[in-house]
């Protein structure tokens, strides 16, 4: 499973203790529940005292990585668009 | 996402239950699965007792695919050899031959499909397919040509609901009725009514499963008159053809197998173009054409 649908279903699930937004926002059940499946078996998705979807330590664990690599990168220009930092008596000619 | 309406976190997991259970695949290469046609279809009801209706049912539910008819179709022969009804004479050939109504000759059906596996390498490991001489015709319409030669005659059919179709192809065949032949009838899955109704004719089914009115021969009475009321409403707001809200002569089935059979629940097989997409369906956008 790819990092970033793992990040999608878990996220999803601490926010809303359920997988219903996943199917709104258009995703398959098949695809949706066998993910779910997956991670259920990996220990990080349990349900609670009402029989809803929620993250366990190691979910919650791993939703914090990821979540903390997705934080950690600024989106920059390609090197080839890059514009070089120009001193202050430089005279820019396009 | 199949459909408009979208379905709770509770009943997709009960259904993917189900599935697992079953051994049903829930993705399949293309686009439309199965799992994901029977989630919109859910989704689509009206309410929860509807949808736990449904759900409890499908617990049920018997979806026979291709590859699993010939085991099925070997199980369904050794209980006709087995049993002591069966007496074929000895010095005449055994005919083996669809299970056909004369307005159902030259179509392709399944029980046409069922003629090919007849040849089969296990099916010579049965006495019968091994040492006497068997003739499988195309259609009833052969037997005719051929009645003096008649010593058995085997009809066979995937699936039995009312016996509707059964009557009309016995009826065709009084011919060899009336000269004593003696005819049975095999066939993978039968319900009981329809079984019931062919011995009416002393003709005998010999199946591989026997099946029950999934409502009325299941739960009480007054618990299969609310359940059958539930069924009533989801199949009229799916707009169901009138008659058929109980499936095709009130059969009650929940049977699959190439094609479903209109005998079982239309919810789970019924589309048009207002409402979304049955688990099983059966359309008429898939046609045979013949010259």
């Amino acid at each position: 499973m790819k990092e970033s649908t793992e990040f999608l279903i878990l996220d999803t699930i601490k926010r809303h203790s359920s997988i219903m937004p996943l199917f709104t926002a258009g995703y398959s059940y098949s695809k949706v529940i066998e993910w779910v499946n997956q991670l259920e078996k990996d220990g990080k998705i349990c349900y609670n005292e009402m029989e809803q979807r929620i993250l366990s330590d190691v979910g919650l664990t791993r939703w914090g990585i990821i979540k903390k690599k997705k934080n950690g990168f600024t989106i920059l220009p390609l090197n080839s668009y890059k514009v070089k930092k120009m001193d202050m008596d430089e005279i820019y000619l396009p | 996402m199949l459909g408009k309406k979208v379905l709770s976190d509770k009943y997709v997991t009960k259904l993917y239950t189900i599935f697992k259970q079953k051994k049903w695949r829930i993705r399949e290469n293309g686009n439309y699965s199965v799992f994901d046609r029977f989630c919109s279809r859910l989704a689509e009801l009206e309410n929860d007792k509807e949808r736990d209706l449904i759900i409890e049912l499908t617990n049920e539910f018997l979806w026979i695919k291709s590859n699993m008819y010939e085991e099925y179709l070997l199980t369904a022969l050794k209980m006709l050899f087995d049993s002591k009804e069966w007496e074929p004479d000895k010095d005449k050939n055994i005919y083996i031959c669809p299970l056909l109504p004369p307005n159902d000759f030259g179509k392709l059906k399944s029980s046409t499909y069922m003629l090919y596996l007849c040849q089969s390498i296990l099916m010579r490991t049965y006495f019968e397919f091994q040492e006497s001489q068997i003739r499988i015709c195309e259609t009833p319409e052969v037997l005719k040509i051929h009645q003096d030669r008649v010593g058995s005659l085997i009809l066979i059919d995937d699936f039995i609901g009312s016996g509707e179709t059964a009557l009309g192809c016995l009826e065709y065949l009084k011919f060899l009725k009336d000269s004593n032949k003696k005819i049975y009838i095999v066939s993978l899955v039968a319900q009981e009514e329809g079984i019931n109704n062919i011995s009416k004719e002393n003709v005998s089914v010999f199946t591989a499963l026997t099946r029950k009115k999934a409502i009325t021969d299941t739960y009480p009475e007054s618990e299969a008159k609310e359940k059958i009321e539930v069924m009533e409403n989801i199949s009229k707001h799916l707009h169901a053809p009138k008659g058929m809200e109980l499936g095709y002569a009130d059969t009650e089935s929940l049977v699959a197998m190439i094609k479903t059979p209109n005998n079982t629940f239309p919810v789970y097989w019924y589309e048009n173009k207002k409402n979304t997409y049955a688990p099983f369906v059966r359309k008429e956008n898939v046609k045979v054409i013949r010259s």
